[in-house]
């Protein structure tokens, strides 16, 4: 376990220490502050606790002390551990000078035992340290270590360290487990390291170790990098909105602007991203977690690298402190245009605690100036009988006159774009021609492509785009758009008036644009309701109903014809009831079709069906008996 | 060729009449009527569709389940096959003929719609 800890870490001192990207604010602060004040209404131990702590934290002047000191008075005799913490600690924070009866101090103590794990042990000694009562260090560290080995997740662990913090003796056991729980660290995007739990956690054990290594005076087995990547992680979750929250992220900040043996330092850019010619310079600000200065600074500029084809082009220049701020004049370097990461270091002569110092990274755009030069605008024969016939416009004038064209010619647009800076020609993002017509509004958008050379050429054929234009013939207007990322002056500049003239392919009014025809109403859909199916006209149906009970003639014709033995027909009483049955179980079943549900049907059915069994059971028996009686005769 | 197809039917027709006891030829008009119904049903369904498809179902099933079961009793109560059916007397085969009726018609009331 050991040896794979210290190789993970070996592997980390390898790979370059970044800062943490952004601190706490003065923004920040004031919303905690809110956050935090409005916990202190609350009457629940836990959240005054939390909100008197961490306006502490803040240090802002907690109003209202008497009225919170008493209503941590009432509390005094709880019950529950965890309800004297939290009164322990808010009434030290505030200086209430509450005292503990001798019951409850007793009722504490006996809760340090191993058996009621790390938790209580935790609360209690937490609760008793905060009102000013010393501790038994053997019997608590024999009692932690004891509830340890049942227990060693990692808020467990966390805990632990805060109790070990408050210990005097040897509470090396403890620290040396550190390094156990650092390794379970969960790394997010290799930016951030935090404990599976979230914030509480891993505040909980991060200020936990620093308070504990502080008391021991050795440095935890926390890395730099660790270190750095713990603090970037606090400080992404800096949108907390819990009163408990706000206060886990204060303590374990506070720890981190204040212990020791690490402090991680956040570089960041503090004026505008962008410089150019007229604003040579740039600015970072170098702070600890919570914003606050570190004393006196050398900040270098150790490289400045372009994104685009990573030429370096400054190394190890220093900045010049100006106003709690360092700035760069970045245009002395005769950078091109471009965006520029710039990595930094900040060394301090008297503290070696500074971790993440080393290569942070600020990004700085270069702006530059673009002049359009050589524009040259004119009309010539698509059929290319006849040169092109073009006339020079300086940049900003407008062209004299207005440029007339058909649909048997050509508009041609050259132009070149220069970098001020740098005098040479450049391509740039965005180069765009927009025609408008005069009375309608009506807008069309063309590019213009660069050449091998750079020289840009915009070449319209309106025969093959009159289409675009929907025929439209009329006045238009022409303007030239260039835009970029890195320049500092993007243009629209308004070239030249054209009369355009298109022959619509069918004679009659151009189409109205095709924008105005998809907002006209469209035809109504009316609902239609499913048709009923088709049926046969009644003649049909009714001659196939008698049809099909004609048979049943057929069937009586054929049972006479056989000759029916009515005489053994008997009237007895059972087949009497028989038939009767049957009889009425078939008006049952017409009824069922006409009206009846399942449920009534079946229930009559039962009803008529006993005698019918019972009766007909009967008859058959008799009838049985006879027949054999008459076989036995034959 | 014809002649003796209709010479078979007669002399059939002859054997019939004269073997059969009146009990099965009781049975056997009943199928006839039976067949003729069902025959008439399925012709009104070719000709106009199924329109109520449920309604057909349960006539044309209900045709041939007493057909079924019409036929099952004749087989039940011939005295010539008496060998096999020694357990069920005629009365007894007349008995679940008239019950299993009852399902029959009980359902295809449900279904009839």
């Amino acid at each position: 376990m050991r040896f794979t800890a210290f190789t993970f870490n070996i592997l980390l001192l390898c790979a370059s220490s970044l800062g943490i990207t952004s601190f706490l604010n003065s923004n920040d602060q004031s919303r905690f502050k809110d956050i935090l004040l409005s916990g202190l209404n609350s009457d629940d131990a836990g959240s005054l606790d939390y909100a008197i702590r961490g306006l502490t934290f803040l240090e802002f002047d907690i109003p209202n002390k008497d009225s919170l000191c008493q209503k941590l008075k009432t509390k005094l005799e709880s019950q529950t551990t965890e309800t004297l913490f939290h009164v322990g600690k808010a009434s030290a924070s505030l200086s209430c000078a509450l005292q503990l009866s001798n019951t409850q101090k007793e009722k504490l103590e006996t809760t340090i035992t191993a058996t009621n794990g790390v938790s209580e042990i935790f609360l209690a000694t937490g609760a008793l340290s905060s009102f000013g009562i010393t501790l038994d260090a053997p019997k608590v560290l024999k009692a932690l270590n004891t509830a340890l080995k049942k227990d060693d997740s990692i808020s467990s662990l966390g805990q632990a360290f805060q109790v070990a913090s408050l210990l005097d003796g040897d509470v090396s056991s403890v620290f040396g487990r550190i390094e156990d729980v650092v390794v379970q660290a969960d790394q997010i995007d290799g930016k951030m390291l935090q404990f599976e739990g979230g914030l509480s956690v891993t505040a909980l054990v991060i200020s936990g170790a620093y308070k504990l290594a502080n008391t021991v005076g050795q440095a935890p087995f926390i890395s730099k990098e660790q270190a750095n990547k713990f603090a970037e992680y606090f400080v992404s979750r800096k949108s907390v909105q819990t009163v408990k929250g706000v206060y886990y992220l204060l303590e374990a900040t506070s720890v981190l602007a204040d212990n020791a043996f690490h402090i991680p330092v956040a570089i960041t850019l503090a004026s505008k991203a962008a410089v150019s010619k007229s604003e040579p310079k740039f600015q970072v600000k170098v702070t600890n977690i919570l914003g606050k200065g570190l004393g006196s600074l050398t900040i270098i500029a150790d490289s400045a690298t372009r994104t685009l084809d990573d030429a370096v082009v400054l190394s190890q220049k220093q900045l010049t402190p100006k106003d709690g701020l360092f700035e760069l004049d970045l245009m002395s370097s005769n950078p091109g245009k471009g965006v520029y990461r710039v990595a930094l270091s900040a060394s301090s002569s008297e503290d070696t605690r500074l971790v993440g110092n080393v290569g942070a990274i600020v990004e700085v755009k270069v702006l530059t100036k673009i002049a359009i030069e050589e524009t040259e605008i004119g009309t010539a024969d698509s059929d290319q009988s006849t040169a092109a016939k073009l006339r020079k416009i300086i940049y900003p004038k407008k062209l004299d006159g207005s440029l007339e064209a058909d649909s048997h010619q050509k508009l041609i647009l050259k132009f070149l774009l220069r970098d001020t800076l740098t005098k040479e020609l450049v391509t740039v993002h965005q180069a765009f021609v927009r025609l408008t017509h005069r009375e309608s509004q009506q807008e069309i958008f063309f590019v213009a492509e660069p050449d091998v050379n750079d020289a840009y050429k915009f070449d319209l054929d309106l025969a093959t785009k009159a289409k675009d234009f929907l025929y439209l013939s009329g006045h238009y207007s022409m303007d030239l758009i260039i835009g970029d990322a890195v320049i500092e002056n993007p243009t629209v500049w308004q070239i030249a008036e054209l009369q355009l003239s298109f022959i619509t392919p069918s004679a009659g009014q151009p189409k109205s644009s095709k924008a105005a025809e998809m907002y006209q109403m469209k035809p109504e859909i009316k609902h239609m309701f499913r048709e009923p199916e088709k049926r046969p006209p009644g003649i049909v149906s009714n001659a196939f109903t008698l049809l099909a009970i004609f048979p049943f003639v057929i069937f009586i014709v054929l049972v006479s014809r056989l000759g029916v033995n009515f005489s053994s027909l008997s009237f007895s009483l059972s087949a009497l009831g028989f038939h009767l049955s049957i009889g009425g179980i078939f008006v049952l079943f017409v009824s069922f079709w006409l009206y009846l549900n399942m449920f009534q049907t079946l229930k009559l059915l039962v009803v008529i069906a006993i005698p019918a069994f019972v009766s007909g059971n009967y008859m058959l028996t008799q009838i049985a008996a006879k027949r054999r009686g008459a076989t036995k005769q034959n | 060729m014809t002649a003796s197809v209709t010479s078979v039917v007669a002399k059939f027709y002859e054997e019939y009449s004269k073997t059969t006891p009146s009990k099965l030829k009781l049975i056997d008009a009943y199928l006839f009527y039976i067949l003729l119904t069902g025959i008439v049903q399925f012709l009104y369904c070719c000709l106009v569709g199924t329109f109520p498809f449920n309604s057909f179902l349960s006539g044309f099933i209900s045709c041939v389940g007493s057909f079924v079961l019409a036929a099952c009793l004749r087989l039940q109560v011939n005295p010539e096959n008496k060998g096999q059916f020694e357990k069920i007397s005629p009365e007894r085969a007349f008995a679940d003929f008239i019950f299993a009726h009852m399902v029959l018609h009980l359902t295809v009331m449900n279904f009839i719609g």
